[in-house]
């Protein structure tokens, strides 16, 4: 029973330890943050900002989070990872099966290079995990610090004659922090639409919700109804750009300094990557002084295409593709990886996936991107 | 805290408990009995924690699921008076039996009861309720009885027949957050949005994802499971007519309007030109009185969503009154009152002729 008394110590000094240094871990981001419950009701996307802030994209409350996991502990580089039968280690952790159980999203804090796990139970309660060693740990989400923000309707007209007016759901899609701002996009489950939301973080009253257009190879025409699936920020020639991956194929580029609210944006497709595939995860990692963007894919193993290539590219899409089965626009390597479902940056030379493999098992791994 | 305040903070829980089952099962028949007086707490049907008593010499003890699992159960330890009260960080599974181990030796077992409800889940309604739909049909709504799991995949339960040419087919977007509502009882499907619009790559490698003049089943398995667990009543089916494209956008001047009698609660109708889009009708609409004030009441959908209903709270007065329709308002090709959803129209006629809404009069007459 010390085990578990020991257990019990540990949580109490860890609340002691927390209160202790709840100064020492608060940065100007975290100043408006408040500690309790935040009643986060589900966790469909995370992403890490800095100081271990961790975003949460909560689908059901239409809302984003930012936790303060106080895992600042900086670390150069990761340990190797190679997990077995991954999703039954969650649900045993969890107290269930893995049919009781869904892997939402992962990601790994940048500071201490910790990965963390979002998980679904079948009854809908959202939980958060981190790996230490070969172990699972809970992180609370119960008493946390945190700030949020409700993702306002861009679209909504008033209307209060009805007693009850269901809230608009956009399933959220990616989300992404990058200097100062938290990106969010989003997928609606009525019509056929999406939205790019650019939020500034601390979370302040404003929104700006951009107007994103992209153009359709082959088809012949402008699109602003297409959804966002999966997105990246990626510097190109000293430029930061929006790089998105469309449900409908195209992998398109947006200035990001003209993402701002009430200005239309139209974006250059650089590649259409091909039908029945829905884009899942996009990161970019560097390699012997080279960048890469690597995009995980629900029918496709994983895309790596070469930052030089990108840049390179200063055609766009703009004429038919008449021959099917032909991708248009950069050049990309298809990387011996399926069934790919999580993917994330590890540290400076890893990455780390959850993958399905060819026998039916998940396992979860890092991998060198010396051999990616 | 204390001791005391441990035991009120029990008192406080155990006052609140819905069910506060005791359950001493299978416990360990050893020479030395080190676990005893087992309970399981119950809170709302949910098994939230247990607490056991444990004699002296216990030194490693941790909860697993029952079997060969080597991954103990997170959550919290709370040392009591007389025992500990393990609280996992979600609720123990309905029906899962679980071990407590020390040292590697199982130490006793308890299983947490099954669900309460036995109710089956049924898959209420599919829309469009109407068998014959347009080629190029967007979506479709599975709405259920009662919420359903949040794991697992929708579409490994679904399944499509092309009954003309007698073959399992393909025409719903995998996507990775699957479009539920926040009840998690109705489940959005889109037909492959690539597929449907004319020429983009997955259209021209694919086609069409249902094509006209054939006849089509959706099968939806009663192994979907609900929240609690339980199966579907039954497997559902769904058949699908195929007629010509909708190639028109939905134009409020063709609606008509049955407007009801002054001075009651009438039911005010409007008839469609088309069957509309479920989800989007019973929310784009409002009603407006002569004074531009809304008009409290409900809207209910009629026959194969071609009609909608409205009933006011208050009786109607004498008087002119304007619907308020959202251009969002899409009939079962994803068609809006502002474009087609498979268009060429270019980006400047496209928002020159963007409007949020749209309005009809109709006058409440004796």
């Amino acid at each position: 029973m010390k085990k578990l008394i020991y257990l019990g110590a540990l949580s109490a000094l860890t609340v002691l330890t927390i209160s202790a240094t709840f100064n020492d871990t608060t940065s100007d981001l975290k100043a408006d943050f408040i500690y309790g419950d935040p009643e986060i009701a589900s966790i469909e996307e995370l992403a890490f900002g800095p100081d271990g802030i961790l975003f949460i994209g909560d689908t059901k409350n239409a809302a984003i989070y930012a936790l303060d996991t106080r895992d600042v502990s900086e670390k150069a580089s990761a340990e190797n990872i190679n997990i077995t039968a991954f999703d039954e280690k969650v649900a045993a952790a969890l107290g269930t099966t893995q049919e009781n159980i869904k892997i939402t999203d992962m990601a790994v804090n940048p500071l201490s290079k910790t990965v963390y796990f979002s998980v679904t139970t079948s009854e809908g309660t959202p939980v958060l995990l981190k790996l230490n060693g070969d172990k699972l740990e809970n992180v609370t989400l119960k008493s946390i610090s945190y700030s949020k923000i409700k993702l306002q309707d861009p679209v909504a007209v008033d209307a209060k004659d009805r007693r009850e007016r269901p809230l608009r759901i956009w399933a959220i899609s990616d989300l992404k922090y990058h200097n100062g701002k938290v990106l969010v996009s989003g997928l609606s489950n009525k019509e056929f639409g999406s939205t790019f939301r650019s939020i500034p973080f601390p979370f302040t009253d404003t929104q700006q919700y951009a107007s994103l257009e992209i153009w359709h190879a082959a088809h012949g025409q402008f699109e602003t109804h297409a959804p966002i699936k999966a997105f990246d920020v990626i510097n190109l020639e000293g430029a930061d750009y929006l790089m998105a991956s469309y449900t409908c194929t195209p992998l398109v580029l947006f200035p990001l300094n003209e993402l701002k609210e009430g200005v239309h944006s139209k974006g250059r497709t650089v590649a259409e990557l091909g039908a029945g595939n829905s884009p899942l995860d996009m990161i970019s990692y560097e390699k012997e002084g080279k960048k890469y963007f690597l995009m995980s894919n629900s029918n496709r193993p994983v895309m790596r295409i070469k930052y030089e290539t990108i840049a390179n590219y200063k055609d766009k899409i703009t004429e038919s593709v008449d021959e099917p089965y032909v991708s248009r626009g950069v050049a990309y390597d298809n990387l011996p990886f399926p069934y790919v479902l999580q993917m994330d940056k590890l540290d400076a030379g890893n990455v780390v996936y959850i993958q399905r493999t060819s026998d039916g098992d998940m396992v979860l791994k890092s991998r060198t991107t010396k051999w990616m | 805290m204390d001791v005391t305040g441990i035991n009120i903070l029990l008192k406080k829980i155990k006052s609140n408990l819905v069910f506060f089952c005791v359950i001493i099962l299978f416990v360990n028949c050893s020479e030395k009995k080190e676990i005893e007086h087992l309970e399981v707490n119950y809170k709302n049907g949910q098994a939230i924690s247990v607490e056991f008593k444990a004699s002296q010499g216990i030194e490693e003890a941790e909860i697993f699921i029952a079997g060969a699992s080597t991954t103990p159960v997170l959550g919290e330890v709370k040392q009591l008076e007389n025992g500990y009260q393990f609280i996992p960080v979600v609720p123990f599974s309905k029906g899962q039996s679980y071990e407590i181990r020390g040292n590697g030796v199982t130490l006793a077992n308890f299983m947490v009861a099954p669900p309460l409800t036995k109710e089956l889940g049924e898959l209420a309604v599919i829309y469009p309720t109407r068998d014959t739909v347009p080629e190029n049909l967007l979506k479709i709504y599975l709405q259920f009885s009662q919420p359903m799991q949040q794991v697992g995949e929708a579409l490994n339960f679904i399944k499509v027949t092309d009954e003309t040419i007698g073959e399992e087919i393909v025409v719903f977007l995998e996507l990775e957050s699957e479009l539920w509502n926040k009840a998690h009882d109705r489940l959005t499907l889109w037909l492959d949005p690539g597929r449907i619009k004319t020429d983009l790559i997955p259209n021209k490698e694919k086609g069409l994802p249902i094509l006209q003049g054939r006849e089509y089943t959706i099968h939806i398995s009663r192994d979907w499971k609900t929240a609690e667990g339980q199966s579907l009543k039954k497997d559902y089916t769904k058949k699908l007519v195929v007629i010509a494209r909708d190639s028109n956008k939905p134009n409020p001047d063709n609606w008509e309007i049955l407007p009801p009698a002054a001075g009651e609660k009438g039911q005010l109708q409007i008839i469609f030109e088309e069957p509309m889009d479920a989800v989007l009708a019973l929310e784009a609409l409002t009603i407006k009185d002569a004074n531009g004030q809304l008009v409290p009441g409900d809207f209910v959908l009629g026959r194969y969503e071609k009609r909608i209903l409205f009933k006011p709270v208050n009786n109607w007065n004498k008087e002119e009154y304007k619907i308020l329709i959202e251009a969002k308002l899409e009939d079962n090709a994803g068609n809006n009152l502002n474009r087609l959803f498979d268009t060429d129209v270019l980006q400047n006629q496209g928002r020159a002729l963007a409007q949020k809404s749209y309005e009809l009069a109709f006058r409440i007459t004796d």
